[in-house]
């Protein structure tokens, strides 16, 4: 019996083991098991080990700088967040920049790390949402558009996506709002005012 | 300790993720300096996922053959509608249906295109050692290509090119559940499924002939040439053979259902039994909706309903417009989805008859690719 080879890599649609024949090809090729024609691109993570984490050298004369997290281990570098002194098991590097957990746990709450950053609202939507949509159904806009101008200038400088985004969607809100705060008090002076 | 602003570059293609049918997010896929960054919008938030160039083990590309079904239906969908309008025109018919027709003709043709010249579909998956995740934005081939050309080479930049000796040492090891067979892998008793992220592996996929489908798909094309002879013979054996046939194509699709379960059947053919189940169900809701204009426009039909319980059949095609839109939408229906469907199962008969890669002796393995050379891997110029 002829032996093929395989790797822990499995067809999308039926999870069977792919073989290692079917990277990088240049044609598609049909799955051996449900004949989905795959296309597959391998890199050598596919095939690498997972490096294991330092444990941090142990702490052997005095005049060495210990950690701050674990006296008895040796510093190796200094957070770039905080200035701390880190052995090789607290350093956690990320975006180039070597930090402390703690200063990569503040950084993700504050939303100062961008890299760490996995769901953002987009206020700019709500905003225009919030001052286009009820114009189908009008006299809710006596309500809705001073609160679309508030989420507007409220939410102006806030955080938004992490991708390039212009103002443009603000602005537009800014714009309807600002038309529909005009009507209302327009229908108010005329009909009271007068 | 604030990062400095991370510029993204926009790459190619868009998708939407349905939940249910319905809309739920919009996929796209941003280029980062380190990473492919992965945003899906659902209207009022965005979620993110990044994937490290040094994480990325694989990506998989799978065709679908959504591309050529839905240009199938719609096609034929547009030259049935252009017909009756033509038809209409010449021979005078009412001047409404022909408008409408042209109008349906329309509605019909801007999708047709839209659909056509954004080429054949496919689904990508990224593969890293912890998830595999389907990337939306990669479902239409020529984007895809264009994606993998500008990522493929920062992917090999950071981790260099996969050789094939690299490739054995440590597979034969990491799928130690899985007996490797000239007939393709088959689990061993008592191992543990071959597990990817959080996904299992299924079942061994059991065979199926596409019996069913074949006769399947000949009762479609028998639907076809009823509905064709009826614009000549309208008598209530019409109507007789017409419920047989209807009869036949229900069963049929039944059994093709059941059959191609977890089956190594072509997904073509899976989805065109599903399209003519959706053909059923909406053929049967028109007759619903559309019998009482037939019965107020054509009498003969209502005195058939009377005396023999039959209207379709025996309500000639062209006495009324609803019955014409009826007919029409049932050929387009019957003959797009049988001739489709025979053309995807000769495809699989002829992938079965040929002899697969997996009967061939130890394969020799792929010489080493040059690290220092991109281009030279194999597979560098995916001609997708």
């Amino acid at each position: 019996m002829a032996t093929v080879h395989s790797f822990p890599l499995t067809c999308p649609k039926c999870r069977i083991p792919l073989r290692w024949e079917m990277l990088n090809q240049a044609d598609p090729i049909p799955c051996p098991s449900c004949r989905t024609e795959l296309l597959a691109l391998g890199f050598p993570a596919l095939v690498a080990r997972v490096a294991q984490g330092q444990p941090g050298e142990k702490l052997v004369s005095d005049a060495d700088a210990s950690c701050f997290y674990h006296p008895t281990k040796k510093a190796t570098i200094l957070c770039e967040g905080c200035g701390r002194f880190l052995c090789a098991l607290c350093d956690i590097e990320l975006s180039n920049q070597h930090l402390c957990p703690t200063c990569v746990e503040t950084g993700s709450r504050k939303e100062k790390l961008q890299d760490l950053s996995r769901r953002r609202v987009l206020y700019d939507d709500v905003a225009l949402a919030v001052a286009l949509l009820p114009v189908l159904f009008w006299p809710l806009t006596l309500i809705t558009a001073p609160i679309a101008l508030f989420l507007a200038i409220r939410y102006w400088k806030a955080k938004s996506s992490i991708v390039p985004r212009t103002k443009m969607r603000f602005l537009v809100a800014i714009f309807f709002a600002s038309l529909q705060v005009a009507g209302w008090a327009t229908f108010f002076f005329f009909k009271f005012a007068r | 300790m604030a990062a400095e602003p991370r510029a993204y570059t926009r790459l190619p293609g868009r998708g939407v993720r349905s939940v249910a049918g319905i809309r739920a997010e919009r996929c796209r896929l941003w280029l980062g300096r380190d990473h492919l960054l992965y945003v899906a919008n659902q209207g009022f938030s965005e979620d993110y996922r990044r994937f490290y160039f040094k994480d990325i083990q694989a990506i998989v590309v799978r065709r679908t053959p959504l591309w050529l079904i839905s240009n199938t239906i719609l096609g034929s969908l547009l030259a049935v509608l252009v017909t009756l309008a033509v038809l209409g025109h010449v021979l005078g018919w009412d001047e409404a249906g022909v408008v409408l027709s042209a109008f349906f003709a329309g509605c019909v043709l801007i999708p047709f295109l839209v659909n056509l010249a954004a080429g054949p579909t496919c689904a990508g998956y990224l593969y890293t050692a912890v998830q595999t995740q389907r990337i939306y934005s990669m479902n239409r081939l020529r984007t895809t290509r264009k994606v993998l050309d500008r990522v493929r080479p920062l992917i090999e930049a950071v981790q260099g090119t996969l050789e094939a000796q690299a490739v054995r040492a440590p597979a034969d090891q990491s799928a130690p559940g899985i007996l490797q067979t000239p007939s393709g892998p088959v689990p061993l008793r008592g191992a543990a499924p071959a597990r990817r992220g959080r996904r299992e592996a299924r079942a061994p996929l059991k065979h199926c002939h596409g019996r069913f489908h074949e006769i399947l798909f000949c009762f479609l094309l028998l639907e076809l040439c009823h509905r064709c002879v009826l614009f000549f013979v309208t008598a209530p054996p019409m109507g007789v053979i017409g419920a047989l046939i209807r009869a036949g194509v229900i069963a049929c699709t039944i059994g093709a259902l059941a059959t191609q379960y977890n089956s190594d059947i072509l997904e073509g053919l899976r989805v065109v039994v599903f399209c003519t189940l959706g053909y059923i169900i909406v053929d049967n809701i028109l007759v619903q909706i559309l019998t009482p204009f037939i019965v107020l426009e054509d009498p003969r039909a209502a005195e058939n309903i009377t005396q023999h319980g039959l209207l379709l059949a025996t309500a000639a095609p062209l006495g009324s417009t609803a019955q014409l839109v009826l007919v029409a939408f049932s050929i387009a229906a019957s003959g797009s989805l049988g001739f489709t469907g025979l053309v995807f199962l000769s495809r699989f008969r002829t992938s079965l008859s040929a002899p697969s890669s997996s009967a061939a002796p130890e394969p020799e393995p792929a010489p080493p690719v040059d690290a220092q050379d991109p281009a030279a891997a194999p597979g560098a110029n995916l001609p997708l």
